[in-house]
């Protein structure tokens, strides 16, 4: 062929009401080349020589098209192709479940996204609030405000904001509510182990924080609001963009008078509060090929709170609490295409997470108590994808980072260093079949090696039916608290030791005479190895009529070498000296199952629930070997446990649920939408000191939450927004969030576009 | 009443353990075994210490704590042998885990005295005999732990099995809110426990 008879063949694409269609694929049939669209739905295919070509046109939620051209002599072609909307495509993307942009229907892993849209719909104010309302996740308060996945906790889910984890826990969990859902786009949840991308934590699952992009021109929006308690949430908005640079600025202020449930006592449940929340962003394209993007993150929160505090004397003192915490991110990130089919993404991510809690007399000022926490985390990561052809595309990625934390628990700067790298191939050798296969390899300067790996597979056996199944390893490192902590109570007099440093503390307590005698010999504690765990997940996903779409999933994750405290010796005081050390095996399985059903156009009415059994590997073998006993407590005569009495681990209900209803009113403009969750009764603790779960007292009630939120659109830029969370006033004292009905109401301001 | 009928209950179960017992052991071994079950033993006089002579089934005061007689004495939640540094006797401890009724002999070794570094049945919620509830409901109690027996020497030598069943005043039910709530809670260092003391030296119940 000759260089002068290759022309470009140009055009646009747009959809039924003329809006330009991006990330449309046109592919030429005869060459298998293909390009994607950009934002302007504008597409360029280069280098073909004279002949007639069919076109492929496809597009997520849009029917595909094939459309026939013609390259003449000295003719360039300018197409402009209209894509029809398909209701029974229409498909997320997820960027969490490959770390590549795909559609969640393509994706053979438990995915799940909430939209902008549906979270404006809710009228959440925090992240634990959208959260507690999807099917098989759970809210649990220990040490803030948790989640729990597939029967897992906090500690074993990884938070993302866009792709970079949020640090900063508290005794394993991380506190959802430091986290606006102001300027969130979507929420991806990735159930089931993502180690093999993600590294230590992402042992349940992970979540993805994806925040707003911006649009084109100037833009800005306002969201004030007030709910009970005295609680005000303001967030604002502003950004400019356009061919080459993108800036934008979020800001967001929360605070609240809070609530007690416990009158009897000073000490306020929830304290009152005030934070702050900052995201500038900025990002430059320097071409079609290079673009930088820099994102920044700082949140501030100050509570306070009064608290009596018995002394050994059996006096009490009155104390004032004030607590800070904060956290910040810088997060550059250059993004090279080298062509369509090569992709390199070099990231770095520094963030710090920092609490300081002083406590002090009330009745001279004088200081009591003072404690303060610093993490500092740095990464620094690249990502290499290949896309290979339609039917390959692969995934090489390396990283490093280093983690610090200085506090009044620790002894000195600690330090910890990592190196990773992973692999993922994606095959999609029909368009009935995909398989996912990747692994990623961790080095880590205070424990082994570990190699998490992952299979995943999907396959559509008629056009309502599509089976997906994975299997993958997942781990958690131990965090500085199970290795370094040195942490005496000032008040009770009980220590506890981290495992790497247990040998030296337990010499030197012994030295100063405060060791009376050792449950078990200190020199067999050894340092504590990564959780890990082994996952199944196997879905089922239906659409028996096109407005009814059922996903079931069905899990299992066997977790090996949990890292437990235990006491190793007794002091003299008669309290304990406790540390870590890997104990339990714990298994977690259940099945998920989400309706959706679209009963008119303009309502829908969608069902959840998860059966979880959950269970201890150790006390199981125990029952089962009748050496675990309970008292009744009606005739306090003792007994031995069955398998039927066994409650499974404390915190985890055995059945959720939910029922929600989303309803349009197009005349009015209006939406409403009521949702009823469900949380059945769940273990709270051992009352009767058989370490297990069994007697009715050691459960906590169930109960039922009706959330209404009505947004009524006026001018289109201005909405009017109310309703009430736990309509029917639950309180329940083991989960503190359930705190009785909370009525809100505000408005959300999206100024018109100047582009528009 | 409910209290009525959990001693109901216990005494129903003695009697069955006990026949089950004399019907499957057919040498007299069953005539020297004491099995008893004893309501609410508290102390009486200011040392706050009730003494108990198992083979004798009387509660005792101080004023015999230095005789070989009392066999268990109760200090609060604290539970004494008669042997070590507690008392003259022969008296040593350890807790077995089981069903009261079917442990039926004592272990030959394993036991311990009551002496400075602590006590042969361990002081301290979890680690001896009781749990303390603590914030779980009900609330601030003391429970014995389901399964713990104690098998113990006497201060005169013989074998015995205890039970601590309850802690409190009239062995009330624990799931009530009259229980719960601590205004309305019985007493406590009332002792209910069952027991039995073979007497003819040997080690069988």
């Amino acid at each position: 062929m000759l260089q002068a008879q290759e022309l470009s063949v140009s055009g646009v694409i747009t959809n039924q009401e003329g809006k330009p269609v991006n990330y449309a694929t046109v592919l030429v049939v005869e060459t298998k080349e293909g390009v994607a669209t950009d934002e302007n739905g504008q597409f360029v295919l280069e280098g073909l020589p004279n002949g007639t070509y069919m076109l492929r046109i496809t597009r997520i939620g849009h029917k595909t098209i094939h459309k026939q051209i013609e390259v003449n002599n000295g003719v360039s072609s300018k197409l402009n192709i209209k894509l029809e909307e398909d209701e029974t495509q229409l498909s997320e993307i997820t960027i969490t479940a490959t770390r590549t942009s795909r559609a969640v229907d393509n994706v053979p892993l438990p995915v799940e996204i909430i939209s902008e849209e549906q979270i404006e719909q809710m009228g959440s104010f925090r992240l634990n609030e959208v959260l507690m309302e999807q099917a098989g996740l759970q809210i649990v308060s220990d040490h803030g405000t948790g989640l729990q996945m597939q029967g897992l906790s906090s500690d074993y889910i990884k938070i993302l904001i866009d792709g970079e984890p949020v640090i900063g826990r508290t005794a394993g969990t991380l506190d959802l509510s430091r986290i606006t859902v102001n300027n969130i786009a979507q929420i991806e949840i990735i159930r089931g182990p993502s180690s093999s991308l993600y590294g230590s934590e992402a042992m349940a699952g992970v979540v993805n924080i994806i925040t707003k992009k911006d649009k084109s021109g100037f833009d800005s929006s306002l969201r004030m609001r007030y709910r009970s308690f005295n609680t005000f949430n303001t967030s604002a908005n502003a950004s400019y963009s356009n061919d080459k640079l993108a800036i934008s600025m979020f800001a967001d202020r929360m605070s609240s008078d809070g609530y007690d449930l416990a009158e009897e006592t000073i000490s306020k449940t929830a304290p009152p509060y005030a934070s702050y929340t900052f995201n500038p962003k900025i990002s430059y394209k320097f071409s079609d090929k290079v673009n930088l993007k820099l994102n920044a993150r700082y949140y501030t929160e100050s509570q306070e709170n009064t608290e009596d505090i018995a002394l050994d004397d059996g006096t009490t003192v009155r104390v004032d609490d004030d607590a800070k915490q904060s956290d910040w991110n810088l997060m550059p990130t250059l993004n090279i295409n080298f062509n369509n089919n090569h992709r390199l993404q070099l990231r770095n991510y520094t963030t710090g997470y920092k609490t300081e809690e002083t406590y002090t007399y009330q009745s001279d000022g004088e200081i009591y108590d003072e404690s303060y926490f610093e993490q500092l985390f740095n990464r620094t990561e690249a990502q290499y994808d290949w896309y290979i052809s339609d039917k390959h595309i692969t995934t090489l990625g390396v990283g490093h980072y280093i983690e610090t934390v200085e506090a009044t628990r620790y002894d000195d700067v600690n330090a910890f260093r990592a190196n990773y790298g992973f692999v993922q191939h994606q095959w999609i050798p029909s368009a009935k079949f995909n398989v996912i296969v990747g692994g990623r390899f961790d080095t880590h300067s205070e424990y082994k090696s570990r190699f998490s790996p992952k299979i995943a597979a999907g396959y559509e056996v008629n056009d309502w039916v599509k089976i997906q199944a994975s299997f993958g390893g997942g781990y958690k490192a131990p965090d500085f608290r199970q290795l370094l902590l040195n942490f005496t109570n000032p008040t009770v007099g009980y220590t506890v030791i981290g495992s790497s440093i247990v040998q030296e503390r337990i010499a030197e307590l012994e030295a100063q005479g405060l060791i009376q005698s050792y449950y078990m010999n200190p020199a067999d504690v050894e340092t504590i190895k990564a959780e890990t765990s082994i996952a199944y997940n196997f879905g089922l996903k239906l659409k028996p009529i096109s407005k009814l779409h059922i996903d079931i999933n069905a899990f299992r994750n066997e977790i090996s070498n949990l890292i437990n405290s235990t006491p190793i010796a007794l002091k003299t005081n008669g309290q304990s000296v406790y540390s870590y050390v890997n104990m339990e095996e714990v298994i977690t399985q259940g099945v998920e199952i989400k309706a959706d059903y679209k009963l008119l156009d303009n309502l829908n009415v969608s069902l959840g629930y998860q059966y979880l059994d959950s269970r201890d590997v150790a006390a199981v073998k125990e029952i089962q070997n009748g050496e675990v006993y309970t008292r009744d407590p009606k005739t306090n005569l003792t007994s031995l446990v069955t398998m039927a009495d066994y409650g499974g681990l404390v915190n985890r209900s055995r059945h959720t649920g939910n029922v929600k209803v989303y309803y349009y009113n197009n005349k009015y403009d209006f939406d409403l939408s009521l949702r009823g969750i469900y949380r059945g009764k769940w273990g709270y603790g051992d009352a009767n000191g058989n370490g297990v779960v069994d007697l009715d007292s050691e459960y906590a009630d169930g109960y039922f939450l009706l959330n209404l939120a009505v947004n009524k659109k006026l001018f289109g830029w201005l909405t009017l927004e109310a309703g009430a969370n736990n309509l029917l006033d639950e309180v329940s004292t083991y989960q503190p969030t359930v705190a009785g009905r909370l009525w809100y109401g505000g408005i959300n301001l999206k100024f018109p576009n100047s582009n528009n | 009443m409910r209290n009525i009928t959990n001693t109901f209950y216990l005494l129903l179960m003695l009697a069955i353990s006990l026949l089950g017992f004399t019907s499957c052991d057919d040498d007299d071994e069953g005539e020297s075994v004491v099995l008893d079950l004893v309501s609410d033993v508290h102390a009486t006089d200011d040392s706050g210490i009730a003494y108990f002579d198992l083979e004798g089934g009387t509660t005792l005061t101080q004023a015999d704590s230095n005789s070989t007689t009392w066999d268990i004495a109760f200090n609060g939640s604290t539970i004494m042998i008669n042997g070590g540094t507690s008392g003259p006797g022969e008296g040593a401890a350890q807790i077995v885990e089981g069903i009261f009724e079917t442990i039926t002999s004592a272990p030959t070794s394993g036991y311990s005295v009551d002496s400075a570094d602590g006590y042969a049945i361990p002081s301290g919620s979890g680690n001896g005999w009781y749990t303390y509830t603590a914030m779980t409901e009900p609330q601030h109690a003391i429970l014995p732990i389901p399964g713990v027996v104690i098998v113990l020497k006497t201060g005169e030598g013989n074998y015995a099995k205890v039970e601590i069943i309850s802690y409190y005043e009239g062995n009330p039910d624990t799931s009530t809110d009259e229980f719960a709530d601590l205004s309305t809670r019985p007493s406590s260092q009332y002792y209910t426990f069952q027991y039995a003391v073979q007497t003819n030296g040997g080690i069988e119940f």
